[in-house]
């Protein structure tokens, strides 16, 4: 097939699943776009928001449209890592003798739901943010492998911090991309109440098949990259370390810790997916532009005077995208 | 400049295209350029006009317009232009989100997706003028200010005495075109001397030449012919002429021809009075028509009335006349005390020297 022709059609297809959830998760394009972006990219996403504002719900709609299977884990603090990865049981088929069987996990799924993750115990987070990162898990001196494409969608509420247990810095850098999600506006609401209260259901519809969407995540990757974009999204990342010349001025006062070289991964990532969704062969300065506050914003560590003055790390990303030639 | 191998036809395009727009950009360098050197000229031309540097003040505002021509052109020329640097200008100005760049970073790659991205950079950059995407912008401010600056400069050349000469009554003027005309006939008589070979001579020819021109016309800076008539009675003074023929210093430097020029006998002995005589006529007559002040007494009055001797100002030798001669100067002073000219019109340069001068005669 022509490669214009495939490429148009691929960028079709995205659009078309953004649609497709954005239908049923009303009032949150944005969230929606970077949720597909970070799942195309073949990262996990963090999501930060109040209760009841859908993430269940978008989740599950994700699972409809690409039509792929879908696990949901309420974490809380008796939670154990074994109810994650699975474990072996003793098991007895028939009149056969019993044997030692792995029973799988909520983990062995397409896309997970992993809802208030910092409810659990560090050793049960590192259970998941590993199989995240490896694709796979390891019970009993046996690997098994996960699904591909296998999408976590973690969330975590910034309210109730009591008897939490906050990510750590090197937990939080394998999520892709951190999305805040935020209340709807009254529009949206009154959309939502509509959807919501009528009696009919609303199914999303089947738009793409796993085949599909590996294709899509495949062609993303081969988005060209120039050395000059390149080096741009080296110095963005540069630019959140205190200690170099890049950084900004706010930078420099506020910033304890910068972006590892996963948050150069994430931004050119992204912003291919981005190139891919706009119909382009080639990475812009303004993809890298517009995926940064998710790429970067949970890889800045503020330092006291910082977390003293509330400063938001997107205020420090803005001031650095700006600063940034 | 880099030499690209085993182009694809797509690959050729593109290269051709980035080198057809070059010329815009180098166009656009330029005029920025000259834009800028318009600035800077501005500046120095400022400079001379403060400090009172002595040029020929005709001639600036073609210079304003003149000197950075040449200078952005060749700097230009010389300035190496990377395509990749016209790949992210043009990339920019039409919103081709990095797709020429990138195009560019993979000419010689065989990557499926190059071509694709060459023909789709080609589409959006095929029928664009260079001159459209690299447009020579009125910099308003670049050329109205040296615009401005070279007329009144004009103005300025036009009238650099026409203020003070505009307050002067007519009859005057006339005066003083009068002794202009009468010094040019004496630099005339003198040119046709044929026994004046001498540098000093020459030169002295010359100032009276351009002294009774100044005189004569409205438009020339008539402090500089002040200048030239205090020189040229410099360089009598220096070579003793206003002495009576026969001195013994006169006979000693001068040859004999010149000594015996018909232009030496002059009712009172020869060419040095004649000169020196004219001299005094004319800075009078004109120095009374500048100020309106009329003789001074002494030296000092003379500063107080803000007017001071045309001589004193015109000597360099002041500084050395100071160390060790103030009686003699003191004499010269008094000698031209009744030629003054307004203190306003004397350069800047010289009013600390003059200062300096005054009080050395106050102390004698």
């Amino acid at each position: 097939m022509n490669i214009e022709k495939a490429h148009g059609e691929f960028q079709k297809d995205i659009a078309e699943i953004i649609a497709a959830v954005a239908d049923v998760f009303v009032g949150q394009e944005e969230v929606v776009g970077e949720v597909i972006t970070a799942l195309i990219a073949g990262g996990h996403v963090l999501i930060e928001g109040v209760p009841g504002l859908g993430k269940t719900l978008l989740v599950k709609t994700l699972a409809d449209v690409l039509d792929l299977s879908f696990s949901r884990i309420q974490f809380t603090p008796d939670l154990m890592p074994a109810d994650i990865i699975g474990t072996r049981i003793l098991y007895r088929e028939d009149e056969r003798k019993p044997e030692f069987t792995f029973q799988k996990g909520p983990v062995f799924t397409s896309i997970l739901l992993a809802d208030e993750i910092n409810r659990a115990t560090p050793k049960t987070q590192s259970a998941l943010l590993e199989a995240m990162q490896e694709n796979q898990i390891t019970a009993s001196g046996i690997t098994y492998p996960l699904d591909d494409p296998f999408f976590v969608l973690a969330t975590q509420n910034p309210i109730e911090m009591e008897g939490t247990y906050p990510l750590p810095e090197a937990q939080l850098d394998r999520f892709f991309f951190k999305i805040m999600i935020s209340y709807p506006s009254f529009e949206d609401m009154e959309r939502i109440v509509d959807l919501t209260t009528s009696g009919e259901d609303h199914i999303a519809q089947k738009i793409c098949s796993r085949e599909r969407l590996l294709s899509i995540r495949d062609v993303a990757r081969r988005v060209l990259v120039s050395g000059e974009v390149k080096q741009y999204a080296i110095r963005v990342v540069l630019s959140t370390h205190h200690e170099s010349t890049y950084c900004s001025k706010m930078g420099k006062r506020y910033i304890r810790y910068g972006a590892s070289p996963r948050g150069i991964q994430a931004l050119i990532l992204g912003g291919k997916v981005l190139a891919l969704q706009d119909g382009r062969f080639n990475l812009s300065y303004e993809d890298i532009r517009k995926v940064a506050l998710p790429a970067l914003r949970h890889r800045i560590l503020l330092n006291f005077e910082g977390e003293a003055n509330n400063i938001k790390t997107d205020e420090i990303i803005l001031d650095i995208l700006k600063t940034i030639a | 400049m880099k030499r690209y191998k085993n182009l694809t036809v797509e690959g050729k395009m593109i290269l051709k295209e980035l080198r057809r727009l070059k010329i815009g950009y180098r166009l656009q360098i330029i005029y920025n350029l000259f834009s800028a050197g318009l600035f800077v000229t501005i500046l120095i031309i400022l400079f001379i006009h403060i400090y009172e540097v002595r040029v020929n003040k005709t001639n600036i505002p073609v210079w304003i317009f003149l000197i950075p021509i040449p200078l952005s052109i060749s700097f230009s020329a010389l300035k190496p232009i990377r395509l990749a640097e016209i790949a992210l200008r043009i990339d920019k100005e039409l919103g081709l989100k990095e797709r020429l760049i990138t195009s560019l970073y993979f000419l010689e790659s065989k990557d499926s997706y190059a071509i694709p991205l060459f023909l789709n950079a080609i589409n959006q950059t095929k029928g664009v003028k260079a001159l459209s995407l690299f447009p020579l912008k009125w910099y308003r401010a670049a050329l109205l200010l040296p615009l401005l600056t070279a007329v009144l400069f004009i103005y300025d050349s036009k009238s650099i005495d026409s203020s003070s000469v505009s307050k002067i009554p007519h009859q005057e003027k006339l005066v003083i075109q009068e002794e202009g005309r009468r010094i040019k006939e004496f630099a005339d008589k003198l040119k046709k001397n044929p026994s004046l070979t001498d540098p000093w001579e020459k030169t002295l020819i010359q100032k009276l030449e351009y002294a009774g021109n100044s005189f004569q016309s409205e438009m020339m800076d008539k402090r500089e012919a002040f200048m030239m008539l205090s020189e040229v009675s410099s360089l009598i003074e220096e070579h003793d002429l206003s002495k009576e023929k026969g001195d013994f210093k006169a006979q000693r430097e001068y040859p004999e021809t010149l000594l015996n020029s018909p232009l030496l006998k002059g009712e009172k002995g020869g060419l040095g009075h004649e000169v020196m005589d004219s001299i005094q006529h004319a800075k009078r007559h004109i120095a009374e028509a500048y100020t309106g002040a009329g003789k001074a007494g002494d030296p000092s009055s003379s500063l107080k009335a803000g007017t001071f001797s045309g001589d004193i100002i015109s000597n360099g030798e002041i500084k050395s006349e100071l160390s060790g001669k103030s009686t003699s100067l003191q004499g010269s002073v008094k000698k031209y005390t009744d030629s003054v000219i307004p203190f306003e019109s004397v350069p800047k340069r010289y009013h600390t020297i003059i200062k300096r001068y005054f009080d050395a005669i106050s102390k004698d």
